[in-house]
């Protein structure tokens, strides 16, 4: 068992462990989003849209990466979701940046921005850094039957 | 179809590239887009896209609809009017504190400027109530009066200012300033050694929106202590210095107080300072007033709007104010975030006893040996008092007279109150004559928590220019009114007690005290710091009467009774601290003045920590909810909605055939309202932006209504472009439209000249300024209280004395309302600091809420007619101000107001504006956020008593507009259309087109991959056929 998981990680190329680190970043966005977004006076800013599609990067993100044959999907439409939920927290949460910078942006104000904004856009950015350079790096290595000449099978929105 | 290699792979590339880059245009359009679509309002007013057309009336030459006419030509000419007014404000409101024979220069006296602050001096406050622009300079103004300027140190000040001067951060709302200036030794000798006849130092400080000044914990190498309101090492070395110059370089040291946060006033007598003189941020003309009060071209007559303290940690409402109360605590228990909204709890423990009714207070009780009056010293807290000023003359006073004239028809009792005054200096002045009342402090007070101060200002006049040696006698009236009490645990209502009252005339809140003082035979050997004059008061026994004063005095048949229990935390049944709450009482000085400060300017953490409950949790939460239940207004019946059976235009309630105005309940106002449709009345309290919203129905014209808390600051071409600007310099293409008004000096310095006449003129000069820039309607002025030196906005907000700021407010509004221009009464109420303004919980007892805090505003709308208030950004206890219902139960139906409420900045507060509208809050200053919340409920027909509350709103804002300049030009005869700006289109086609660009290059990669499968599948279809081959070849 030890061994095959050895084998399986030892297929995987670097792009592999980007979504990875997508995967991991969304649940920690998600941790944060839910505890910063929980209390009353926050939660008029708090969507359910943001969770969902959140999830589902992390679900797609883990789910497609297991079989080879999907791999090549899972930074996509990881990367995807989390990018349509940083839509959904601006679309909900827009009226803040409103209010704290209604006399102006400012380096400083920005520190002030309460900790759920802040974390969470430095969070979304990260995500969807990483997100796009795993797009464009190989899931799995190449096996050896490949190196041999073996036509392997690449599957849609692999690698190019 | 068979592609080769090269070409698919850069194929594949280009479309996976492309598909990323549209993508994300149109997730970023579809959201962006929408989010402006959802504020087209308020986007608007930024882009200034048209939204309406005006189609004239075809009979217009022969109607006159210029309802509100300027007294003017052109903007030059407003311009220079209101140089003039505020130039005037300066000369009469800046208040000359000490003069030891500095005063007035000779006129070609020679004076060197001293600090950085004398060339970057502040005129102006920062945030919405600000305003920018050159200004005349200290140099110009001196030397229009006749004086000469050292013109070498003058230059150095200049050149250094970068590397000396103050330096600001923050944004325009939450601006911070260093203190900065220039070390001594860094100055030229020969610059600073001239010999000239004055040292002039300028000692300056900001103040500003979204923050207060710094009381504790600021830079220590600029602020000394870390305290902004005292001076810094530099300015102490700089005074120290020019004192051992003093006799040598020059004779005298005068010291321009160029704030409207006042520094404490410790170093005067320490650095050998002859002469003081207050000259608050004094705006862009005011420089040539204080020219010809230096020179004595004029004489000052301004007088303190607020005491001025020695020592500010003296001032016990620190120890509940700003950065002093717990950054954290209340927070932490609220488990909420403290930064947007705050839920932290700022209590007004001290009660009636803020600013001079707590220094004169316990003054007096000192004085009468009163039982626990504690280690007080009035001389170490207090500087200058309330109402102190002195000129280059002397006045006195003789015949005082008061006697009471009884209640008659609908006028109230009253009392005429009368003084000669006699100049006995040399030179021509005015001198501003004070009444002050004292109520008794009874047993039934010390039983039911009321406390009274010592003295109060319940009248003031100022006088002509009167010649030396000439008098005149001054007349003032107080109503009786004004001797009664709030009573909140007992009668629950205005009551007026046994015991002896006093009025007395005086030149300021000390010299009242000691007047009354005096008349109860107590002497300087009692400890009084002067003697005072029982010649100047008038006393009387009156009865208890809980029935006299417990009604409206504007509807009578309104009766007064407790409005604010829940704001009250020994009242509110959700608080936990009834018992432990103990207000500041003259009965017990020592067991409750605290102090937020020690003299070393540490926090000694006094604040009242107040215990979260359930309940407080439960009426927090509910005042978010946009639903409001209830089906029972009007038999449950909903209003008539796009009622076809009149035709009318807004136009139409203006006047009646005689030029009556058609007054706010004439039925012809149903009508019109039946006309509007549901989505009309949305649309009006939906869209409140600086503005009230245009709809096409009945022809109301869109208004512009913006910043001014101290004047208006929009250029006078503000809503050009947008096709609703019918001001005066639009109007005729004036070529000076893009200017902005004068910079008009801070509200202290009106309130300073304690004249109510200017205050009128003044009013009419801002409601020219609004006329000519379209502007309907004011967002001021600030009539909140200056509870603390250190409060932000204190630059906007007159006085510590609700009777003055009220009295001022009361007749600008006067002078404004002759050209059209209404008022937003602002930020009502308790908003007197800007820490945790936003939402902050502020708990206060009904006593000091309607003898105080509440007072000014009752006055602008009961004496001068003021129509409208924004509502403050705080919560009354726990309830957003907009949620409470004061505004329909006090603000209306006690006061009389008929005009609309309009929030502070939408959303920057704790609660729902749409469940404000029920409780009388009526337009969001802001674009309804309609994700958030939003009037659909109302839909279902089961909510009468929100659909009614809409329609009063609509009624108000309607009301309100028509009465004003919105109207000029406007008659029934006139269309106004409205449309959506060309800007929305574009935002609309730019979502299409990205859409489209979206779907196209998916196509091409859903091909692109198409043909890699169609590779990959021959390749392993040739493959599998190769090995089956392989297999075959092998059998055989």
């Amino acid at each position: 068992m030890l061994e095959k998981l050895k084998n399986y990680f030892k297929s995987k190329a670097l792009g592999f462990y980007f979504t990875m680190a997508v995967v991991v970043l969304s649940i920690v966005q998600l941790i944060v989003y839910i505890a910063a977004f929980t209390p009353v006076s926050w939660e008029s800013y708090m969507h359910w849209t943001v969770i969902f599609f959140s999830v589902l990067a992390i679900l797609s993100g883990i789910g497609l990466s297991v079989l080879k044959v999907t791999s090549p999907w899972a930074p996509a439409v990881a990367t995807l979701m989390e990018f349509l939920s940083l839509l959904m927290f601006v679309r909900y949460g827009y009226m803040y940046f409103s209010q704290i910078f209604f006399g102006g942006i400012s380096i400083s104000l920005i520190f002030q921005m309460y900790y759920g904004y802040l974390v969470s856009l430095i969070l979304y950015v990260c995500i969807l850094g990483v997100g796009t350079a795993s797009i464009f790096l190989k899931q799995t290595k190449r096996t050896e039957s490949c190196k041999n000449g073996n036509e392997a099978v690449a599957p849609a929105g692999g690698e190019v | 179809m068979k592609i080769s290699q090269k070409i698919l792979k850069p194929l594949k590339l280009a479309s996976k590239i492309c598909l990323e880059i549209f993508t994300f245009l149109f997730g970023v359009m579809m959201v962006g887009g929408t989010i402006l679509l959802e504020n087209i309002d308020a986007v608007n007013t930024v882009l200034k896209g048209e939204t309406q057309t005006t189609i004239e009336d075809p009979d217009a030459a022969s109607k006159d609809s210029e309802y509100f006419k300027t007294a003017f030509n052109s903007v030059s000419e407003v311009k220079k009017n209101g140089e003039i007014y505020a130039e005037t404000i300066v000369a009469e409101g800046a208040t000359l504190l000490k003069n030891d024979g500095a005063l007035p220069l000779a006129k070609d006296a020679k004076v060197s400027l001293f600090s950085t602050s004398s060339v970057d001096p502040i005129v102006t406050g920062t945030g919405s109530g600000g305003s920018s622009g050159s200004i005349i300079s200290l140099k110009e103004g001196l030397e229009e009066a006749g004086l000469q300027v050292n013109s070498e140190l003058w230059d150095w000040y200049k050149e250094n200012l970068g590397t000396y001067g103050k330096q600001k951060s923050g944004g325009t709302v939450g601006t911070m300033w260093t203190i900065g200036d220039a070390p001594w030794n860094q100055i030229p000798t020969a610059a600073k050694t001239q010999k000239v006849d004055a040292a002039v130092f300028v000692l300056s400080r900001s103040g500003g929106e979204g923050i207060d000044s710094t009381i504790y914990g600021g830079d220590k190498s600029d602020f000394g202590d870390g305290n902004y309101l005292k001076l810094s090492p530099t300015e102490r070395d700089v005074l120290k210095n020019l004192k051992a110059l003093k006799g040598t370089a020059f004779d005298h040291i005068i010291v321009l107080l160029n704030f409207a946060n006042q520094v404490q006033l410790d170093f005067v007598e320490e650095y050998g300072v002859d002469a003081l003189l207050w000259v608050g941020n004094y705006g862009e003309v005011g420089a040539y007033a204080i020219g010809d009060l230096l020179a004595g071209n004029v004489n000052p007559s301004g007088r303190l709007a607020d005491t001025f303290w020695r020592e500010h940690w003296l001032n016990p409402v620190h120890a509940n104010f700003a950065t002093l109360i717990d950054t954290t605590n209340n927070a932490s228990q609220w488990n909420m975030s403290t930064n947007s909204k705050s839920v932290r709890s700022i209590v007004y423990q001290e009660g009636v006893y803020m600013g001079y009714r707590y220094t004169e207070t316990r003054y007096e009780d000192k004085i009468l040996g009163a039982e626990k009056t504690g280690d007080f010293d009035y001389s170490a807290a207090v500087a200058y008092p309330f109402g102190y000023g002195i000129s280059y003359t002397d006045f006195t006073y003789s015949d005082f007279k008061a006697s009471r004239v009884s209640a008659s028809g609908k006028t109230e009792a009253y009392y005429d109150v009368s003084v000669k005054v006699t100049n006995t200096g040399s030179m021509a002045g005015k001198e501003v004559v004070q009444v002050y009342a004292q109520k008794p402090y009874t047993e039934y007070d010390k039983q039911y928590g009321i406390e009274k101060p010592a003295v109060e200002l319940v009248g003031f006049a100022k006088t002509k220019t009167i010649k030396p040696g000439d008098s005149e006698t001054v007349n003032i009236t107080v109503n009786e009114r004004e001797l009664a009490t709030y009573d909140a645990y007992n009668a629950k209502t205005y009551i007026m007690e046994d015991g002896r009252y006093y009025l007395t005339v005086a030149k300021d809140a000390h010299a009242a005290v000691n007047n009354v003082l005096a008349a109860k035979e107590k002497t300087t050997e009692d400890g009084m710091t002067a003697a005072g004059s029982k010649n100047m008061v008038y006393s009387e026994l009156k009865q208890y009467n809980d029935e006299l004063y417990s009604h409206s005095a504007v509807n009578t048949d309104v009766k007064i009774t407790n409005q604010f229990d829940d704001v009250d935390l020994k009242l509110y049944e959700g608080s936990a601290d009834k018992e432990r709450l103990v207000y500041m009482s003259r009965s017990n000085w020592e067991g409750t003045v605290f102090y937020g400060l020690d003299a070393q300017n540490n926090r000694t953490n006094t604040f009242f920590n107040v215990t979260n409950t359930d309940k407080m949790q439960k009426d927090f939460t509910d005042n978010w909810n946009p639903v409001v239940e209830g089906n029972t207004s009007h038999g449950g019946e909903y209003p008539t909605y796009g009622s076809t059976k009149t035709g009318y235009v807004l136009a139409d309630m203006r006047a009646f055939e005689d030029g009556t105005p058609i007054p706010y309940d004439n039925p012809l106002w149903d009508d019109l309202l039946d006309q509007l449709t549901f989505e009309d009345t949305v649309k009006l309290l939906s869209c409140g932006f600086r503005k009230t919203a245009a709809l096409s129905s009945i022809s109301k014209p869109e208004t512009i209504d913006h910043n001014g808390g101290s004047g208006p600051v929009m250029s006078y071409n503000v809503g050009e472009g947008e096709g609703v600007n019918r001001g005066y310099a639009v109007r005729t293409e004036d070529p000076d439209k893009t200017k902005k008004p004068v910079i008009y000096p801070c509200n202290a310095l009106i309130a300073s000249t304690y004249n109510l006449e200017l205050a009128d003129y003044y009013g009419r000069q801002w409601g020219e300024d609004c006329l000519w820039s379209g502007l309907s309607g004011l967002y001021g002025m600030g009539i909140n209280t200056h509870r603390s030196a250190y409060g932000g906005r204190n630059f906007e907000y007159y006085s510590e004395d609700p009777v003055l700021m009220g009295k001022i407010a009361a007749q600008t509004t006067k002078g404004m309302a002759t050209r059209g221009a209404y008022v937003y009464l602002k930020h009502c109420f308790l908003n007197d600091q800007e820490t945790a303004r936003c939402g902050g919980f502020t708990w206060a007892n009904e006593q000091s809420i309607r003898e105080i805090y509440l007072k000014s505003f009752q006055i602008a709308i009961e004496e001068g007619g003021a129509q409208c208030v924004m509502g403050g950004l705080n919560s009354l206890g726990v309830k957003w101000t907009g949620t409470h219902g004061f505004m329909n139960t006090v603000l209306r139906d006690e006061f009389g107001m008929s005009g609309h409420v309009v929030t502070d900045s939408y959303g920057c507060y704790n609660g729902s504006y749409v469940r404000g509208v029920l409780y009388g809050n009526d337009i969001p200053d802001g674009t309804l956020n309609e994700s958030k919340e939003n009037f659909d409920y109302v839909k279902d027909g089961k909510h009468a008593d929100m659909a009614w509350a809409m329609r009063d709103a609509a009624h108000r804002v309607l009301y309100t507009v028509v009465q004003s300049n919105a109207m000029n030009g406007i008659t029934n005869g006139t269309r106004i259309i409205t449309y959506l700006p060309a800007w929305v289109y574009t935002v609309k086609g730019f979502m299409i087109a990205t859409g489209v660009l979206f779907g196209l290059s998916l196509a091409a990669f859903a091909v692109s991959m198409g043909f890699t499968y169609q590779e990959q599948i021959t390749g392993l279809y040739n493959k599998l056929l190769k090995k089956e081959n392989k297999v075959e070849g092998g059998k055989e």
